[in-house]
């Protein structure tokens, strides 16, 4: 979508409210001007004091009074109709938003991270918010202000309003200029601000070391510079605050002068009457109130330019046709309990500019030849089959694990699911047969039972809470949940952090059991869980999943004997397969690494957590 | 309204405001300028239009115009220097606040950084600071400007005619009640707009940061249609706030009109008795915007007041919390200096320790000797204490059971500052200052000298990877070293214990793999420390436990086996057990302390 598609398209979402708000913008500006020629009229009746006065004069008043009511009611209607489509607009932005995220693939999540999403929700939506809403407000109220005042001022005495409209208009030149300024140094105060968060952030969790080696003086220092910093930028914003914008409302004020004399003027020539420079005195602010809000009108207009370019770097990103495409209910029961045939699979990272966005594990960054995260692997997953992948930090399983889920983008013709090729598939149907548990289980600060049906709601059968606690049962979790105070309703925390690493992951199984799935991946998730639990956990595994596939990766060998095959991979290579005793003979790698956890080895750690996060 | 109760938390507030008297005072010397020149200019208009339009007299009228030039500008100088020094004054006391709570925060104890999220403590020293600099500053200038004003026109007017006066005043209850109901409708309507605009947030960060579990289990449509529901509510509130807010400034601006209307239909009668004159019907008519705006106003900076009273509370808990050595009884520093020059011992003498009164111990009963040249390691699962020892070595903690002797002399009793240049330590899941390298490992130190920098980082083999680095000593580390590998970031940890010289070096290893290069010379690097110097160490790896004299296996907060590495594996016990497992963290239900 171009730029001005996009405004248009936002902008029809609230057609009929724009459209009524503009009639009631109109109506109101009509009464403003409307409203000072009664009052000119009653006032001169006042002045002349004729014999049939009172009548005339109560006529007047009425008018002024009918009309003023007249003039709340429009103008209440103008301003809902006229702002609400701002709101209603930043909701189906934000919806819009949420909707291509959620199918943009990671390649684009990797270089928006969601902090800087939030941030661009957060802040430019309210950016195009304020365009839609009192931008559109603004720019009606000027028009009719700017077309209505004048004709009717004009309609007493032109000479009077050439006269009168001078001081108004310098003062608005300086207005303008103050404004700008300002603009400039508000952006400039938020950068101040962000370092001084930044800073404090920064040294507040360094503070044991800065306590400890008395660095605090020198951390004082470094505050105060950026304080002083702030200070001085906020000073400078509150001159012009002070001194710069008031010189409008002053300028009204010297315009009144003005009309004063030059109008008292007229009237002693007979040319005018006292009620109508009481006319003009109110046209005058009726001319000033708007001419501030065009000072803002441009900001408005600015500040949604950019917000728009911003949403639309979002917004502009193509989701991928083919994940568009949905299989019918027919061709997709044909693909279940397919055959996962991988074909001469090589996968490198894309390079990016960015050094410390480099996605290899932790030695990627060391060596330059590590390029080719996965090399020519092939091997297939027969419906059924229990596969093993031994390996390694850094040997490629997790890459491979990604390549198979269509989580990294793969080449055509190295991943099928039966016979489609997976880059044929949308993403959405692939993943509806093969499931993947990932290394670091993703919770949601929900309720345990909310975490394990999370991804079922697309499913015609909703499962039973039987079917909940059966799956927590197989994941081992069904004790400790019974610990807990409020049972599988207990809310686990952001990210899950009221659980432990093991829990987690036992979570994260018990999730992805719950539903139908042709293929399940374990990811290296057993890592966190002690021997017992994990035989435990394995054994109802494989019970519960009966007939369909199963891929685990692990770096135990223990996780890994009972697999029907077992691919040991070293350096995005396979460089065995076998079942557990045809490797303990034939692979020396595997034999060593089965020996060295029977044992234990000299470089080995006493307590290692998961292995390095992936992504 | 403002509560008085309230008012005590301005306390630090006024006094460090306190200190720039003089600016406050130039500013509020503009006020009676202000309110003169404010009623000055309509009382001119009555003059002009009483005294010469209507007696059709032109003599002596460009002067009454001069006059309210005059006026014009003195009122626009009065307010303008009104609003800057006063401003100035808050913004000074604002600023002055946030330094003097960063040195303040830097004194605190590692108990309050326990209890109180860094978040937290970042939003005291900024949201809460800007929220007084613009609330509070704000709110009350105008507010207290508005008030005067508003009173002296209305005093003005009065005295000029009172009749006329009342009139006006008679709109004021229903327009002060109708602001009054509908500021408070709308403070509810806030609080349902914030809190459901951050649940949409928090849910839309959630989904964002998951967004691989989200594709990964098709949970589009499912997330979408929750993130919808919280959208709509979101909207469904800030339409209702709309409708308000219109109404509010529509009647407000209406009402003018209508009392303008008023006026015109009072002053009918009198005029023709001669009680009102025409110039003051007209002047009144053009002061009006002067009273109702600042009535619109008033309650919606009352309530910005009301605001900044929670940054004040927040701001002023911060001021109260006890600094760490606060009410301690220690020794003088001058005594201890030659008893403290040089390490000799660090004894625990059945130490146990807890967090507080409510929670477990999570040391009992800990006994150990360190004399100077030996090397002691500490292993156990996390959570079984190692750290707390280490802490209370340091003083990061102080309220121990039991006694702790440093050369002899009771650590609780010995000034942190006394004691510090005795110890070292060696993190390694170190904290990098966004400084160049030679900053992170002298520490800005001055006593460390260039030379003595490069040394450091050739004992512990980090000179190689640091003269790679474009910029070598000088290369600019970001973001706490996230150019930096957790090998290299080890690596600048213990050249920074090196270069500050410390005589005990307290090594505390990470569990995180590094790349085998790095570990090699990490390995080599801790091998001729524990040759070298003294040395107690939170170890993980099995080469560190080996070099070391004396190994304390500890689990639940005790000392469960004591010896050397081959006299630990013939017992057979807890340690040959962790061992055995090595490979294997129970992180079930342990969590690091």
């Amino acid at each position: 979508m171009t730029k001005p598609q996009f405004i248009w398209y936002y902008f029809l979402l609230n057609k009929y409210s724009y459209l009524f708000a503009v009639v009631c913008i109109f109506i109101v500006n009509w009464l403003l001007v409307e409203i000072p020629r009664y009052i000119q009229q009653a006032i001169d009746f006042l002045n002349m004091a004729p014999d049939d006065a009172p009548d005339l004069l109560a006529e007047n008043v009425q008018a002024v009074i009918v009309l003023s009511l007249a003039m709340i009611f429009v103008r209440i209607l103008s301003r809902m109709y006229a702002l609400n489509p701002g709101r209603i607009t930043e909701m189906a932005l934000k919806n819009d938003l949420f909707y291509r995220l959620n199918r943009l693939p990671q390649t684009f999540h990797n270089r928006y991270p969601s902090g800087k999403l939030i941030s661009i929700i957060n802040n430019d939506l309210s950016g195009i918010r304020v365009f839609y809403s009192l931008g559109f407000l603004h720019v009606f109220n000027i028009l009719f202000a700017f077309s209505l005042t004048p004709l009717w001022m004009w309609q007493i005495s032109p000479k009077l309003t050439l006269y009168s409209v001078i001081p108004i208009i310098i003062g608005f030149l300086f207005f303008r200029i103050g404004f700008r300024q300002l603009r400039q140094l508000q952006a400039q105060r938020l950068t101040r601000l962000q370092d001084l968060s930044e800073q404090l952030m920064h040294y507040l969790s360094g503070i044991d070391l800065i306590k400890n080696q008395k660095m605090g003086p020198w951390a004082s220092q470094k505050i105060e510079d950026v304080n002083q910093k702030l200070f001085i930028c906020t000073m400078q914003i509150t001159q012009i605050q002070t001194f710069v914008l008031p010189v409008i409302e002053y300028a009204n004020h010297l315009m009144k002068v003005l009309i004063l004399g030059l109008g008292g003027y007229y009237v002693l020539q007979s040319d005018l009457t006292i009620g109508e420079i009481t006319a003009f005195l109110s046209y005058s602010v009726l001319l000033a109130v708007p001419l501030m809000s065009l000072g803002r009108i441009l900001t408005v207009y600015q500040m949604g330019m950019v917000s728009i370019d911003s949403i639309q770097t979002v917004l502009n990103n193509p989701i991928y046709d083919q994940d568009m495409i949905m299989l019918g209910v027919p061709q997709k029961r044909q693909l279940e309990k397919s055959t996962l045939k991988v074909v001469d699979l090589s996968y490198r990272y894309p390079t990016t500019n960015d050094n410390k966005n480099n996605p290899t594990n932790s030695e990627g960054t060391m060596d330059p030849d590590h390029k080719w995260a996965l090399k020519n692997i092939n091997f297939t997953i027969e419906p059924g089959k229990k596969i093993g992948i031994l390996g390694s930090i850094g040997s490629g399983k997790s890459t491979l694990v990604n390549c198979l889920n269509h989580h990294l983008d793969v080449t055509p013709g190295q991943v099928f699911w039966g016979d489609k090729d997976i880059t044929q598939l949308s993403r959405k149907d692939l993943r509806s047969f093969v499931r993947t548990i990932t290394q670091n289980a993703y919770l949601f600060s929900d309720s345990i039972e909310k975490n394990v049906r999370f991804g079922s709601a697309k499913f015609s059968v909703i499962p039973s809470i039987e079917q909940v606690n059966q799956v927590l049962h197989i994941s081992q979790l069904s004790d400790d949940i019974r610990s807990f105070h409020n049972q599988e309703k207990t809310i686990v925390g952001e990210k899950g952090i009221t659980l432990s690493g093991g829990q987690k992951q036992r979570l994260s199984i018990a999730r992805a059991l719950l539903t139908q799935s042709d293929l399940i991946i374990m990811d290296n998730v057993l890592s966190a869980v002690d021997y017992e639990t994990e035989r435990n956990i394995l054994k109802a595994v494989f019970r519960h999943i009966n007939e369909k596939s199963l891929l685990v990766v692990s770096h135990r060998i223990s996780t890994l004997e009972n697999m029907d095959e077992i691919l040991v991979m070293e350096q995005g290579q396979i460089i065995a397969r076998g079942t557990h005793s045809q490797l303990l003979a034939s692979s020396p790698y595997y034999r060593q690494t089965w020996e060295l956890q029977q044992h234990n080895s000299p470089t080995q750690y006493l307590d290692t957590g998961t292995e390095g996060a992936d992504l | 309204m403002i509560k008085t109760h309230d008012m005590h938390y301005l306390k630090h507030f006024y006094l460090y405001a306190k200190n720039y008297k003089k600016t406050s005072y130039l500013g509020m010397a503009m006020m009676p300028l202000s309110v003169a020149s404010n009623l000055l200019f309509p009382w001119l208009v009555i003059q002009v239009i009483d005294t010469k339009l209507m007696l059709g007299q032109l003599d002596g009228l460009y002067k009454l115009l001069f006059w309210m030039i005059i006026v014009l500008i003195i009122n626009y100088l009065a307010d303008s220097f009104y609003s800057y020094f006063l401003r100035k004054t808050g913004q000074l006391t604002v600023f002055e606040m946030r330094s003097e709570l960063f040195r303040r925060i830097l004194k605190l104890p590692r108990t309050y950084f326990d209890k109180t999220p860094t978040g937290v403590t970042l939003t005291r020293l900024t949201s809460d600071l800007e929220s007084i600099g613009e609330s509070f500053v704000l709110g009350v200038l105008s507010l207290v400007k508005d008030t005067i004003n508003t009173v002296a026109v209305l005093l003005f007017m009065f005295v000029i005619n009172w009749q006329l006066t009342l009139v006006v005043l008679v709109v004021f209850p229903p327009i002060l009640y109708l602001t009054y109901y509908v500021r408070n409708k709308l403070r509810s309507l806030y609080l349902i707009t914030r809190s459901t605009l951050a649940k949409g947030t928090g849910f839309l960060q959630e989904c964002l940061l998951g967004v691989k579990t989200v594709q990964l289990y098709g949970a589009e449509q499912e997330v979408e249609d929750q993130y919808r529901a919280h959208t709509s509510a979101f909207l469904k509130a800030q339409l209702k706030t709309n409708k308000y807010d219109a109404a509010l400034f529509s009647i407000i601006t209406g009402i003018t009109s209508i009392t303008i209307g008023l006026i015109i239909w009072y002053g009918a009668e009198n005029i023709q008795k001669g009680a009102v004159s025409l110039g003051v019907l007209i002047a009144f008519i053009n002061t009006l915007e002067k009273i109702f705006i600042p009535l619109r106003d008033f309650t919606s900076q009352i309530a910005s007041i009301q605001r900044s009273f929670a940054a004040f509370e927040h701001i002023e808990e911060l001021f109260i919390e006890p600094l760490e050595e606060d009410g301690r009884l220690l020794l003088p520093p001058h005594d201890l200096k030659e008893r403290l020059s040089t390490f000799d011992s660090l004894q625990f003498d059945t130490v146990s320790f807890r967090y507080n009164e409510q929670t477990p111990y999570v040391l009992k009963d800990v006994s150990f000797t360190l004399n100077k040249g030996e090397q002691l390691a500490m292993v156990g699962t996390t959570g079984s204490g190692k750290s707390t020892i280490m802490r209370l070595m340091n003083k990061v903690y102080m309220d121990y059971e039991g006694s702790i002797l440093l050369n002899g002399i009771e650590l609780s009793l010995i000034p942190k500052a006394s004691m510090l240049h005795l110890f070292s330590l060696m993190q390694q899941d170190a904290f990098l200052f966004e400084e160049n390298v030679h900053f992170n490992i002298s520490l800005g130190n001055n006593d460390v000298r260039d030379q003595a920098v490069i040394d450091a980082a050739h004992y512990v083999y980090a000179h190689n990877f640091i003269v790679e680095l474009p910029g070598q000593y000088e290369f600019q580390l970001t973001n706490n070293g996230e150019n930096f590998s957790a090998g290299q970031t080890q690596l600048i940890s213990f050249a920074r214990a090196i270069a500050q010289g410390g005589q005990v070096v307290m090594l505390d290893e990470a569990t995180s793999s590094v790349d085998s290069i790095t570990e090699e010379l990490i390995q080599k690097a801790i091998g001729k420390l524990f040759k070298e110097k003294t040395v107690i160490a939170i170890a993980h790896r099995l080469s560190t436990i080996r070099n070391a004299d004396q190994i304390l296996v500890l689990a639940d907060g005790k000392v469960v086996e004591r010896g050397n590495h081959k006299m630990l594996l013939a017992i057979g016990g807890v340690y040959a057990g962790l061992l055995q497992d090595s490979n294997y963290v129970d992180g079930d239900t342990l969590t690091e302390i």
